[in-house]
């Protein structure tokens, strides 16, 4: 005997035969198969085997699913293979089922997961409803005399209103640029020791910190890490606490002694990952605190006006949520979309089966038999939409969360949420289920014979193509209120791109040099340090115009950097001669002729001194256009002299308004006092047209730590960069509404096209009448493309509309665009209409096409 | 007195296959799988698929007009059981329902079919 024509023997007939059985069938065949092997030789044996082993499989298969007893198991299995032949009948149609239900459900739980975690979802940290951030803005502060803002600053210290208080700002240990933020991710920030315990944060690992570790080492100084850092960049180390880590770009080379982990999603503030223990500071520095027992933050907002106290919650969350709402009324719009045209596709699906359904009722099978397979068929899609969407839902949410800009996720925890997955799964399984049994509701009460002459599901099929017809017009104005979105936000993204900013940010460097610092142990040392610091300052310019590529510098504030949104806003400004009228209000900040250059401002009337003529003479300014027009009531404004912070200046100059914050705010009223060395922190440098922006980057560097030997620049950055940064949500808006209408597109082109084609074979008869009393085939043709016109003429009124007032909804969030806009309301049109014309073309063609004789022999 | 009914009528081949046994253990044999299949070829004189006696023979259990157990076989079988049938009182009952009925209606057309053995 052979053993592997056993192993054969044993492998087939133990999947075919029942197991109970196997065993006596098998040794009957051995028992046949010596004999025969005796009288008709080993080869003639096993060819007979074989033909022995199909047969027992066929018979014992044919058994399995004979209808008369089949176990439950075998009519489940019998049921699937059913399901996945029919769908593979209509592959195509099985297929955009699928893919639509998934990437809805997808879309579905990416955007919801990220609006949850934005809108919804508890801060990460237990004790947040008691916390408020406290913040005093500057011009509040500027508009009190000292002795108030004194008192301000005693009341905030001593009040009882709060009972603890903390700090927490952005740390400067990272060089700008560096790997460590870049690579990293890193978000370091500076922290008192009291703020975890007052945000109710444990550390998952090791500590938090103490007033030991305010003290500030260069080597090892205390750090705590977040969790995504310690499980990105030390995998999870359990021995990471007492571990001293490098973190590349640390300012000095600095290094880190972890001390502790933090918990997932712990990232106060902004997303922090690396955190460090302050310095103790005066008991009015602090902008974090704990409502006392008893108080609420409308009792201490009272106590405070003009300083702003925010919920923990609010001032985490993003300001947008109104516009994050009307996100989410997009993609509901869109789920919607998604499942009218599941809705049609089912529908369209069940009336092409009438036939089949009507010769399954005649043989003789139950109507719940037919009931149980279509359920079984539901199934089957569901699952294979649910996998679909399983797949690319946490790809989906990193690519949302991505796009949207990072002020607005940091710090919160925006993971694909497997509530709001499970949740979505059930809805459309559910939604697949009813609407996969609804047309079998009809089916059911229809008599076989009437559904195999398609009377009974005629009657029904021309009711639902009403019904077909109307969904596909609310498919596209839906569509059409998306596009309108989509191009009202591409359009606010553009024109806020577009403004004029006044100055040209291209190959503009900008620097932030080390903060004033006062040390020494007397005056004396004072003085000198601050000579030092005033000298070096005052070499900085030159020294960067030495470096090759560089064609201009000067000191004076940088564009769109965190620093211009609270600092020099709010003076008061009076005219020499004219103290009595009320003071004006503008921005004030100094710069040097040098910025001026640098910046590329254009000089509207008379002109900037030189270095040299700044030397002596009385401090002259600069003004913008804005405030210009302002001090015009009181004369000519070159030569007109101003008086801000008790000093005098003499206007020499008017430039034309450049925007300092952000670009969708208008112009304020600025003076600018003209140095000719610049006294702060702030520098900018022109790079020539030809010169390499990495070289010259890595020049200025080199120059500022040979200018700066003990204390290195703080920030060296592109300035065309931070005004990308300045105008993020927008871009964010127009992508996230861009991306939304962008789906929805093939969507509507679906819809059209299943429309029309069920439309047609419904028509089929009608058609062919025509034809034969003398229709040309351009007539049909031109008719069937008239109904697809007809419903997006429907759907773009239905939907422009809709679309007008989603733009009102969402006007403060628009820049230069009205919500009635033309180009806008071109785009919808254009879009819609191509889309429609290239999905009615087809079915159209296929229309024109149809033979009247066997259009009228089928009889539908 | 005819016979109390069966619960269902025998069909041709069930009732072939019952004979067979009864052939088989009338000469002594032990009836199973190979032997009922090899009775109804030898006196058939055609061949029957392996798997339809199988079928049959389980049906026929079912049916309640067999009875089976296992029993040692030869050891060419490797150490696999035979499962040995005998027909039961209901089966030799159902037996005679069917037969008879075919020589009801048969009898007085000798004429017509001439010798059937």
């Amino acid at each position: 005997m052979k053993p592997w024509i056993w192993r054969l023997v044993e492998r087939r007939l133990r999947r075919a035969v029942p197991s109970d059985r196997a065993a006596t069938v098998i040794g009957d065949l051995l028992e046949d198969f010596e004999r025969r092997a005796r009288q008709h030789g080993r080869l003639g044996a096993e060819w007979w085997l074989r033909g022995e082993i199909r047969s027992l499989e066929l018979s014992y298969r044919g058994r399995a699913f004979r209808p008369s007893r089949p176990s439950r198991l075998a009519g489940l299995a019998f049921d699937l293979r059913l399901a996945v032949r029919s769908l593979r009948r209509q592959p195509l149609q099985a297929l955009v089922i699928i893919a639509t239900v998934g990437l809805a459900v997808a879309v579905n739980t990416a955007l919801f997961s990220v609006f949850d975690g934005l809108l919804f979802r508890p801060l990460p940290y237990p004790a947040a409803d008691r916390v408020v951030h406290v913040e005093t803005p500057r011009e509040v502060l500027l508009a009190m005399s000292n002795d108030e803002r004194t008192a301000r600053a005693g009341a905030l210290v001593t009040t009882g209103l709060f009972d603890r208080r903390a700090y927490a700002y952005n740390a400067v240990v990272l060089e700008d640029g560096a790997e460590g933020v870049e690579a990293w991710g890193l978000r370091p920030a500076e922290v008192s020791p009291t703020l975890f315990p007052l945000l109710g944060v444990r550390p998952l690992r090791g500590r938090l910190f103490t007033d030991d570790d305010t003290t500030v080492t260069m080597d090892r100084r205390p750090a705590i890490i977040g969790f995504d850092l310690w499980r990105q960049r030390f995998q999870g180390d359990p021995d990471i606490v007492g571990r001293v880590i490098e973190v590349p770009g640390a300012i000095f080379g600095r290094r880190f002694e972890v001390i502790g982990v933090l918990p997932r999603d712990a990232g106060f503030p902004k997303g922090a990952q690396l955190w460090i223990a302050g310095p103790p500071r005066p008991g009015d520095d602090f902008n974090v605190a704990g409502l006392a027992d008893g108080v609420t933050i409308e009792q201490a907002r009272a106590t405070f006006p003009g300083t702003e106290m925010t919920g923990l919650r609010d001032h985490i969350r993003p300001d947008g949520a109104f516009a994050l709402a009307v996100l989410l009324g997009a993609t509901a719009l869109l789920l919607l979309v998604a499942w009218v045209q599941v809705a049609a596709l089912l529908s369209a699906r069940t009336a092409g089966r009438a036939r089949e359904l009507g010769v399954r009722l005649a043989i003789g099978a139950s109507r719940a038999r037919l009931v149980r397979q279509f359920a079984v068929e539901g199934v089957v899609v569901t699952s294979g939409a649910l996998a679909l969407a399983w797949i690319i839902t946490p790809g989906l949410t990193t690519a949302i969360v991505h796009l949207l800009p990072v002020e607005m996720t940091a710090g919160q925890s925006l993971r694909p949420d497997l509530r709001t997955l499970a949740f979505s799964c059930l809805l459309s399984a559910v939604g697949i289920m009813l609407l996969t049994l609804a047309p079998v509701g009809i089916i059911r009460r229809s008599a076989p014979v009437g559904l195999l002459r398609a009377e009974g599901y005629g009657a029904v099929a021309s009711s639902a193509a009403r019904v077909r017809f109307g969904l596909l017009s609310a498919q596209l104005a839906v569509t059409t209120v998306l596009l309108y979105m989509a191009g009202l936000s591409a359009h606010s993204f553009n024109a806020v791109g577009d403004v004029d900013l006044g100055f040209t940010p291209d190959r503009v460097v900008g620097v932030l040099l080390p903060p004033t610092t006062v040390i020494g142990a007397n005056n004396v040392e004072r003085r000198a340090h601050i000579d030092q610091q005033v000298r070096r300052w005052a070499e900085t310019p030159p020294a960067l115009l030495g470096i090759p590529g560089v064609v201009a510098a000067g000191g004076g504030r940088l564009p769109f950097h965190a620093s211009v949104q609270s600092g020099g806003v709010g003076s008061s400004l009076t005219v020499t001669g004219r103290e009595s009228d009320n003071p004006l209000v503008v921005d004030y900040m100094a710069m040097t002729p040098g910025y001026v250059a640098a910046m590329e401002l254009r000089v509207v009337q008379g002109s900037i001194p030189g270095t040299n003529q700044l030397a002596d003479g009385p401090p002259r300014a600069v003004v913008n256009q804005t405030l210009a027009a302002q001090l015009a009531a009181f004369g000519p404004v070159l030569g007109q002299r101003v008086t801000i912070n008790r000093r005098e200046l003499t206007i020499a100059a008017v430039v034309a308004d450049f925007v300092m914050g952000r670009p969708d705010r208008r112009s304020r009223p600025q003076v600018m006092l003209l140095l000719a060395n610049p006294q702060g922190g702030y520098m900018v440098a022109r790079l020539a047209p030809d010169a390499s922006i990495p070289g010259s980057l890595a020049g200025i560097r080199a120059t500022l730590e040979r200018v700066w030997p003990d204390n290195p620049a703080r920030e060296v950055m592109l300035v065309s960069d931070l005004a990308d940064t300045a105008i993020a949500d927008y871009r964010a808006r127009a992508m996230l509404l861009g991306l939304i209408g962008a789906l929805s597109l093939p969507l509507a082109l679906a819809g059209i096209v299943g429309a029309l084609s069920h439309s047609i074979s419904q028509r089929l008869r009608e058609i062919g009448i025509r034809m034969a009393l003398g229709a040309e085939p351009r007539d049909i043709r031109r008719r069937v493309l008239a109904r697809a016109f007809t419903a997006v003429s429907i759907g773009l009124v239905a939907g422009l509309a809709g679309g007008v007032v989603m733009g009102r909804l969402m006007s403060a969030y628009l820049f230069g665009v009205q919500p009635v806009d033309a180009w806008t309301t071109i785009g919808s049109v254009a879009v819609l209409v191509v889309i429609a014309w290239a999905a009615a073309i087809v079915p159209a063609q296929r229309a024109a096409r149809v033979d009247p004789a066997t259009a009228l022999r089928h009889g539908i | 007195m005819p016979d109390a009914p069966v619960s269902s009528p025998l069909g041709e081949f069930e009732v072939i296959v019952l004979l067979a046994i009864l052939h088989v253990l009338d000469r002594g044999d032990v009836a199973y799988g190979s032997s009922v299949r090899d009775e109804i070829e030898s006196r058939g004189g055609r061949p029957v698929a392996r798997g339809a006696v199988y079928i049959t023979l389980d049906r026929l259990e079912e049916k309640g007009l067999l009875s089976s157990r296992q029993a040692s076989g030869p050891p060419v079988r490797g150490n696999r059981p035979r499962r040995l049938f005998k027909v039961t009182a209901a089966g030799v009952r159902g037996l005679r329902q069917s037969l008879g009925l075919v020589a009801r209606m048969q009898s007085g057309l000798e004429p017509v079919l001439g010798d059937l053995s």
